[in-house]
């Protein structure tokens, strides 16, 4: 599964990094980063959790 | 109320909102695997509402766009279903079908309406809360030269705005000046200079406001000074009431709201979360806040004091909250309104033209509020700003 992110919809909520830290990180300005943008099987659960706890569902998941 | 209760009776959901569908996610997030359902009153699956009144209405959005992140199929999600009593004792709501709803856990986010003026039985005002206030509201505008907005807050200020956009010409009344006495003076004349400049005509009633009309609909409205301002739509924005009504026979605190303590804890096995609760503390009651932000962060926080011990979370207490009008786009992280100028000024506010800057009110502790006026700025990182005192 690949992450796809909607740049136009992040606000910087953050909480896909709280759920998913491997995957995910705002750096200093608080923009996101998406630091495995292939999401390894081992992080699956997480990259779901972190998807789904965007308020403003600005990340998806889709088939690689 | 155990886990495994909990486990075996499984979670109920009432209120399809942003407050509900954030306690689900929290749910499965914190690893609860028994059964969710959710109920919700309105026919379209769970949508985020503060774009109706920016991006949607102004048409750089698409409805279909709006919807909240799909719950997992695992949720068992009915539409169009209204709660219509509760009976904590046997743990079973009661839907307008007629339906028993037995649950081990319960969550209480039915949300707000629009409030209107006119009693029950008056003429029929129009408001935008939902998606199909929204579709309404656009047709009529579809024929309207002229808008009058009754309500100068954070809503109207948006709508009044977005007509504005759209070309049309564009009143607003209220009793105060509007956003005054949510933002302070400071801020709400950014947006208010900005919409005169604009064009649009602003009055204020301070002595009361009283509609005309001939029918159902509201054609004019008169104001203290016995002006009367007439135009082709006339919309209402003065707030909203909580949808609490269901919960009369319940033997809950619900004066003014669901009562809930820090932890959005309601009773034993019962949680509320969003604009339906305000926060009891001992005998202090705080008011409702009706916020996006503050729904999403209650509806985290009452998943986990439904399924176990919980703590505050310093970064979710911070209130956040935005707004757009006029051509000011505000960012605001911690409590409103703010008095008096700003303490530090990071940027420029050139009158007219102001920002991108931030702002930043009171002392470097608790009370601080920092302020993103014009400039896209992370809400975490706002946030932070605010907490990082708080803990300091």
């Amino acid at each position: 599964m690949k992450i796809e992110l909607n740049r136009t919809r992040c606000e910087g909520y953050g909480f896909c990094e709280e759920s998913a830290p491997k995957l995910f990180r705002l750096d200093d300005d608080g923009e996101l980063e998406i630091l495995q943008p292939q999401v390894p099987d081992d992080e699956l659960k997480k990259a779901e959790a972190a998807a789904r706890a965007c308020p403003v569902a600005a990340l998806s998941l889709v088939q690689s | 109320m155990s886990r495994a209760d909990l486990a075996e009776r499984g979670v109920l959901v009432v209120g399809a909102s942003l407050a509900g569908v954030s306690a689900i996610s929290e749910l499965r997030s914190q690893g609860f695997d028994g059964s969710i359902r959710l109920i919700g009153s309105e026919e379209h699956p769970p949508y985020s509402r503060p774009p109706l009144s920016k991006g949607i209405l102004k048409g750089s959005e698409r409805i279909e766009e709006i919807g909240l992140p799909p719950l997992d199929e695992d949720v068992e999600i009915h539409l169009g279903v209204t709660a219509v009593s509760l009976d904590p004792a046997e743990r079973v709501v009661i839907t307008g079908g007629g339906e028993e709803m037995p649950y081990g856990g319960l969550v209480i986010s039915t949300g707000a309406r629009a409030r209107t003026i006119e009693p029950p039985g008056g003429r029929s005002e129009r408001v935008l809360r939902t998606v199909d206030d929204y579709r309404d509201m656009s047709k009529s505008l579809e024929h309207a030269k002229t808008v009058l907005m009754i309500g100068g807050g954070f809503l109207g200020m948006e709508v009044a705005s977005a007509c504005h956009e759209l070309g049309r010409e564009v009143t607003i009344v209220d009793l105060q000046p509007p956003l005054r006495s949510q933002l302070g003076t400071f801020l709400s004349e950014l947006i208010v200079a900005s919409a005169r400049k604009g064009g649009v005509e602003i009055h204020t009633s301070p002595n009361g406001i009283s509609l005309r009309g001939d029918h159902d609909a509201v054609e004019a409205v008169e104001l203290d000074d016995g002006t009367v301002i007439t135009a082709d739509l006339v919309l209402t924005a003065v707030g909203c009431v909580p949808n609490i009504e269901w919960l009369e026979d319940s033997g809950l605190e619900i004066d003014g709201g669901v009562h809930i303590d820090e932890l959005c804890r309601v009773a034993p096995g019962i949680v509320a979360a969003g604009d339906v609760t305000r926060v009891a503390a001992g005998d202090r009651v705080a008011g409702r806040t009706p916020q996006w932000m503050n729904a999403f962060d209650q509806g985290r926080i009452a998943a986990r004091s439904l399924i176990g011990p919980n703590e505050p979370d310093l970064v979710a207490t911070v209130p956040y909250f935005w707004t757009e009008a006029f051509g000011i786009e505000l960012r605001i992280a911690g409590a409103l309104p703010v008095m008096g100028a700003p303490a530090a000024v990071e940027g420029t506010l050139v009158p007219g033209q102001p920002g991108p800057a931030l702002l930043s009110w009171g002392p470097l502790d608790a009370s601080r509020t920092c302020v993103a006026v014009n400039k896209r700025m992370p809400a975490a990182r706002l946030r932070r700003l605010v907490a990082a005192r708080r803990s300091g």
